[in-house]
């Protein structure tokens, strides 16, 4: 994935020392043993890594107060973009409270969908209609992290976003995911709103994610694995190009 | 045994299944029992005298008959007899006619639906006295108006177990009440909120008043029910019927039988409640309703060929309805004054595939929202034909929109209109409507790149909540919302309720709801938040399942102008007692939960005292089983140097 | 009265060794180390200072359900789904005894003095379910409390003085039971409505907090066995502990993704609530795991805390001066009304 995160050192000072243990039960003098016996000393980042800020408040109160302020000034930076950027989905705000995890599909979609790319639909090959999501294909490279994406495919009809979310989440942080979904359409072509049937799952979906351990590991997990008696196979994705 | 019981009993043993129709027959009883000689007599005076002035299907005139053993010749008849109709209105004015006409000096007719047979039948030996509505007096119907903190209400209907919960809004949310199983399948306040309507598997039940007097309306297996807009009337709709009851007595008014195929089951009603509308693809079925009768207006239907859909006025008795284009004539829309049944305006219409008629909420405006079917390929566009009603000659104002609307809202009380518009993305445009003006329609402010599509206007107007909700119900949607004021078309605040369905505001404007109700597998995330009219969070609640969430509507102010503009010029004389009252609740709110919260470290540190001394007791055995006494020994503390991590940077390496 | 709303941010550590759901963390007395354990066997030392791994226990061929250190943190007791428990050498992982039993072990602890420890089994291979007291230098049998085939314990632990062993059963009873004499010496019928989950004892030894997958987390006194404090939260929960020094109640929990098809599984949404003990009333929220907490626990010093997740990953707290600093106090002169329930 690159060249490895950089480590700076700092000082710390540990209250060691009890009645029964001298200084020569400290750990700091200990050999590792075991699956650490080869390590050197200090944390390694192989099985110490460190976590996002997390910032919560602690308080006593009669209401539910919900902290708006972070969906509020993403919304709000997403406007003035003042050159952050979150690594995750690389809208314009800090990584650290990224609320939009949640809403990674929808950041996603407005990221690509950005004007100066809207007009490629009239770029497109004999003004034919091209999905949204297809828009802005040409050079998307440049706007979106690099995802690691396997495809899932031989899913049931009956196959929602919500569910693929759940079962591939606990591999790692997905930045999309995209269902192939048909919905039902009336006789005009147009897509009939508020219509009692669900979207029918075309049987493959996307999931993209932020490393390529997770994407592996996502395979391994859930190559052949069944549901809904189906066999759901899982394998990286192949580009356009390969 | 009287003619009559015989008759009755052979009719029970005619009773057949009756899931088919028999609606249309008529069964008249009481004829004279002959033999086959007098019975081609009897059957013509029938059909002469009796029959003579009864639109009924010629031949099916049917007597039966019981044949002498053995024989096909010899036979006497039953003593009743089947007529058969067009229709079931037919049918009924049939009964009317025929019931009670005297044959003879010493026969007379009684005639009933076939359809009624099984009820006649079944009726009950003992005379039970029908239920009688009490009567409520307006005070008592009222009485939530009357609230001394000037509340509103709402009424959540949640979880499994059916209950519905009834609470004053405000700061903190009272309860007002509260019963499990309270509905079966939903419930419904009536358009000005005089009653709570619960549908249960024999009917709906109305609440009324403050202590929830139940009147009951027995129609079983109904799919739903409506109020009529001055909760005079309630209509219950079952496939088999639908009724139309008067709210205070009781009384069923009208049946109907739903069609099968074609026209439309709706019955719409008129803003007074004096009219109620059906459409069918024939025309519009305007029916009058006085003294308790439901009789069609003129007593025929008035012809709209293909008819497809109709809206009432909010505020006059005028209806706008439209017609599809077919051939070579195009689609018009059509405004019709009732009772007069003339045509106010109409207007044609072309390359329309559909219509959405939309009347301001003061009846001061129709839109009606045409999409456009592109003969050249694919093009979505729309029009939006605003009728200006409170002008002379009602003038119309197009409106073209190169794009696929989605959403359209009149603004209450104000005369601006929302539209929003596109595909996956959306623009919202803010327009003003004016007469006056030269450009009557003028865009006030475009909003660009939007994922909202959904639009609430505060009944005051001047605030709007656009919102990204869930509207399928397998689709996530994010449930972010922005409050905008469009009198200065500024954002007053946005923020987000994942998940959420529904944004409602309560009929003062002041607070807005927004309701998260995903039905599949248990979700922790369902409930409902109560908001300031500025988005600041009052109130949240969380449930297992939130079926529906409803704020109760007001009536018309009882105030006219003169009095509202005096009690703006007083405002702040006004605002200030309403502040001290506030304060004072809050302050008491405030001293019972600390007082709540000091009684509770109280209780606990006696309890950790008492722990304590005990424990005390046993500190001998502790310091012999440890091997020394913990809390004797306090060495000082050993400073150790020790690496840490306390920055991660991730480089990518380029693809290559 | 004050209780000034404090802001706090930690930057936890992200502790990756293991690649199944976290069954156990602990801290050791003096909480400068931290063991975890998991579904695939693995069994972790970690500094709580630097977040290092410093060794593992290789040995156990299945699930590490629980374990527990000496109270000088010199020897580990691991209980498995091996069937066995076995005796570790904390500092160099060697391995100094085994133990084998009939079915799974599902917990072990040692008594205060680390003089005896128990094994908890389950009622799995057709046995009973029994808590098993050894002497901790002998290894030689003192006593077993066995338990009816359809029930099972679910936890234990060592009460007054090693006199006792309160245990919560598989229908959501806790029974203390005398470790002598193997008799019940009280009961709480009514404890919880649904599994308990994890039960953890205060620093002084005088009440245990229980966490349940009836959505409470409740207090009981270890004498009577009544019932102190009631937490009550919107999902089950899978463990608790208590942060002694500040008096506060930590729980995490959630629903497990595998039963519930349709989680909205926000990531990052699992969150350890933090309420405080007295006023049973939540205080704050700290999220960041991907799925469900199984297991957490606060140091005895108060200084760390860890979570182990269903997602695989722990996670190492340092608190900050921030949430050291908060407080509730009363005013000296406040008067509670009278008229107040």
């Amino acid at each position: 994935m690159g060249a490895g995160p950089a480590l700076a050192k700092r000082l710390g000072y540990a209250h060691v020392g009890r009645p029964f243990r001298g200084a020569s039960l400290s750990p700091w003098k200990w050999r590792k043993f075991g699956r650490a016996a080869n390590h050197p000393p200090g944390p390694q980042f192989s099985t110490t890594g460190l976590g996002e800020p997390i910032t919560f408040r602690m308080q006593l109160s009669t209401r539910v107060e919900e902290e708006n302020d972070a969906s509020r000034s993403m919304v709000d930076s997403l406007r003035t973009n003042d050159g952050v950027s979150c690594r995750i989905c690389r809208g314009s705000h800090f990584t650290a409270v990224c609320p939009h995890r949640d809403n990674l599909g929808v950041i996603n979609q407005t990221i690509s969908l950005d004007p100066t790319q809207m007009e490629d639909v009239g770029k497109t090959p004999a003004g034919r209609y091209v999905p949204p999501i297809m828009r802005g294909r040409m050079g998307a490279g440049s706007n979106e992290p690099p995802a690691y994406t396997i495809r899932v495919s031989n899913l049931s009809e009956f196959m929602y976003e919500d569910a693929l979310r759940t079962l591939f989440a606990k591999c790692g942080i997905i930045t999309r995911i995209f269902l192939a979904t048909d919905r039902p359409v009336d006789r005009q072509g147009n897509i009939i709103r508020n219509s009692r049937e669900p979207p029918r799952c075309k049987g493959y979906a996307f999931v993209s994610y932020l490393n390529k351990a997770d994407a592996e590991r996502a395979i391994q997990e859930y190559n052949k694995y069944g549901l809904d008696n189906l066999i759901m196979e899982v394998d990286w994705a192949r580009s356009k190009d390969e | 045994m009287s003619a009559d019981t015989l008759a009755l009993s052979e009719l029970q043993l005619h009773s057949i299944n009756l899931d088919e129709k028999f609606q249309n027959v008529v069964v008249i009883y009481n004829t004279p029992v002959v033999t086959q000689e007098k019975y081609d007599r009897l059957m013509q005076i029938i059909t002469l005298k009796v029959l003579s002035n009864i639109d009924y299907i010629k031949g099916t005139l049917e007597m039966p008959k019981t044949y002498v053993d053995g024989s096909t010749e010899e036979f006497t008849t039953k003593g009743f007899c089947f007529v058969a109709f067009d229709n079931a209105d037919k049918a009924a004015d049939a009964v009317k006619k025929l019931d009670g006409t005297a044959f003879s000096a010493t026969i007379t007719f009684s005639a009933i639906l076939m359809s009624d047979v099984p009820k006649y039948a079944n009726l009950p030996d003992e005379f039970v006295p029908p239920e009688i509505y009490p009567l409520i007096p307006n005070e008592e119907k009222r009485s939530w108006l009357l609230d001394s903190r000037h509340r509103d209400q709402y009424a959540v209907h949640f979880d499994e177990i059916n209950s519905i919960r009834v609470c004053w809004a405000g700061e903190e949310p009272e309860q007002c009440a509260f019963r499990n199983n309270w509905v079966d399948s939903e419930f419904k306040w009536s358009s000005k909120g005089t009653y709570l309507g619960t549908g249960h598997s024999q009917g709906v039940a109305l609440w009324c008043g403050s202590n929830w007097t139940r009147f009951r309306y027995a129609h079983p297996k109904i799919y739903g029910f409506e109020f009529s807009p001055n909760d005079n009337y309630l209509v219950t709709y079952s496939f088999e019927s639908i009724i139309i009851w008067e709210c205070s007595t009781g009384e069923a008014l009208r049946t109907f039988t739903p069609s099968a195929t074609g026209s439309t089951n709706v019955l719409r009603f008129s803003h007074d409640d004096r009219y109620v509308a059906r459409a069918t693809s024939a025309g519009l079925q305007i029916y009058e309703i006085a003294n308790n009768e439901i009789t069609l207006l003129n007593k025929k239907i008035y012809t709209v060929d293909r008819l497809a859909d109709f809206a009432w006025s909010p505020t006059d008795n005028m209806l706008a309805y439209w017609v599809p284009e077919s051939g070579n004539s195009p689609a018009c829309v059509s405004l019709l004054n009732v009772p007069r049944l003339t045509v106010a305006r109409t207007k044609s219409l072309f390359n329309v595939s559909h219509c959405v008629l939309v009347w301001h909420p003061d009846g001061d405006f129709l839109a009606v929202r045409i999409d456009r079917s592109g003969k050249v390929a694919l093009k979505i566009a729309a029009n939006i034909e605003v009728f200006f009603i409170r002008e002379r000659q009602i003038p119309v104002e197009s409106l073209e929109i190169p794009d696929n609307v989605v959403n359209f809202a009149w603004e209450p009380k104000g005369s601006r209109f929302v539209l929003v518009r596109g595909v996956a993305t959306y623009t919202i445009d803010i327009y003003n409507v004016d007469a006056k003006a030269r450009t009557s329609i003028q865009k006030l402010k475009s909003l660009e790149r939007k994922s909202h599509r959904s639009i609430s206007w505060s009944p005051r107007g001047q605030f709007v909540v656009f919102g990204s909700l869930r509207i399928m119900p397998t689709e996530s949607a994010p449930g972010t919302f922005e409050i905008w004021n469009t009198h200065d078309l500024e954002l007053v605040h946005n923020s987000s309720h994942d998940q959420a369905s529904h944004l409602l505001w309560d009929p003062s404007g002041r607070y807005f709801a927004s309701v998260v109700s995903i039905r599949d597998g248990s979700n922790s995330e369902n409930g409902f938040r109560i908001y300031d009219f500025k988005g600041k969070i009052l109130h949240s609640e969380k449930h297992s399942m939130v079926h529906r969430f409803a704020w109760r509507p007001r009536p018309a102010s009882l105030l006219n102008e003169e009095q509202r503009a005096g009690v703006m010029k007083n405002m702040r004389k006004f605002a200030q007692e309403f502040r001290r009252q506030d304060e004072a609740r809050g302050s008491r709110a405030k001293t019972e939960l600390l007082t709540r919260r000091y009684n509770s470290l109280v209780e606990w540190n006696r309890f950790r005292e008492a722990a304590i001394a005990r424990s005390e007791e046993d500190h001998d055995r502790r310091v012999a089983l440890l091997g020394f006494d913990p809390s004797q020994v306090q060495e000082a503390p050993v400073t150790v140097q020790m690496e840490f991590i306390i920055e991660e940077r991730t480089t990518v390496l380029p693809k290559n | 009265m004050s209780a000034k709303s404090v802001s706090s941010t930690i930057r936890p550590f992200q502790l990756r060794g293991h690649a199944r759901p976290l069954t156990h963390v602990r801290f050791n007395n003096d909480g400068d180390l931290l063991m975890t354990t998991c579904k695939e066997g693995t069994s972790l030392l970690w500094s709580s200072y630097t977040g290092e791994l410093l060794g593992s226990y290789e040995g156990h061929g299945g699930v590490v359900w629980s374990f527990d250190f000496t109270s000088d943190s010199r020897k580990i007791i691991t209980a498995s789904g091996d069937m066995t428990s076995r005796l570790w050498d904390t500092e160099t992982g060697k391995e100094l005894h085994m133990i084998s039993a009939p079915s799974t072990v599902s917990d072990a602890s040692f008594s205060v003095g680390n003089k005896m420890f128990f094994i908890v089994t389950v009622n799995n291979m057709n046995q009973h379910s029994s808590i098993v007291i050894y002497d901790a230098t002998s290894f030689e049998l003192i006593n077993r409390i066995e338990l009816p085939r359809d029930l099972r314990f679910t936890c234990a632990l060592w009460a007054d003085c090693n006199t006792r062993i309160i245990a919560s059963l598989s229908d959501h009873t806790i029974v203390s039971y005398n470790v002598r004499t193997g008799e019940t010496t009280g009961q709480a019928t009514t404890a919880h409505k649904d599994t308990i989950t994890d039960m953890q004892m205060s620093h002084d030894g005088t009440y245990f907090i229980t966490s349940s997958r009836d959505m409470t987390a409740k207090i009981f006194d270890i004498h009577e066995l009544s019932q102190i404090r009631v937490y009550t939260t919107d999902s089950p929960l899978n463990s608790a502990s208590i942060d002694n020094i500040k008096g506060h109640i930590f729980l995490g929990g959630g629903q497990d993704a595998s039963q519930v098809t349709t989680t909205h599984a926000r990531s990052g949404k699992f969150e350890t609530r933090i309420y405080h003990e007295a006023l049973a009333e939540e205080l704050g929220r700290v999220r960041g795991h991907f799925g469900p907490i199984n297991t957490l626990h606060v140091s005895p010093q108060g200084t760390h805390f860890a979570t182990g997740g269903e997602d695989g990953f722990v996670r190492l707290h340092e608190f900050d001066q921030n949430y050291h600093d908060f407080k509730i106090e009363f005013d000296e002169n406040f008067e509670p009304s009278a008229d107040v329930n």
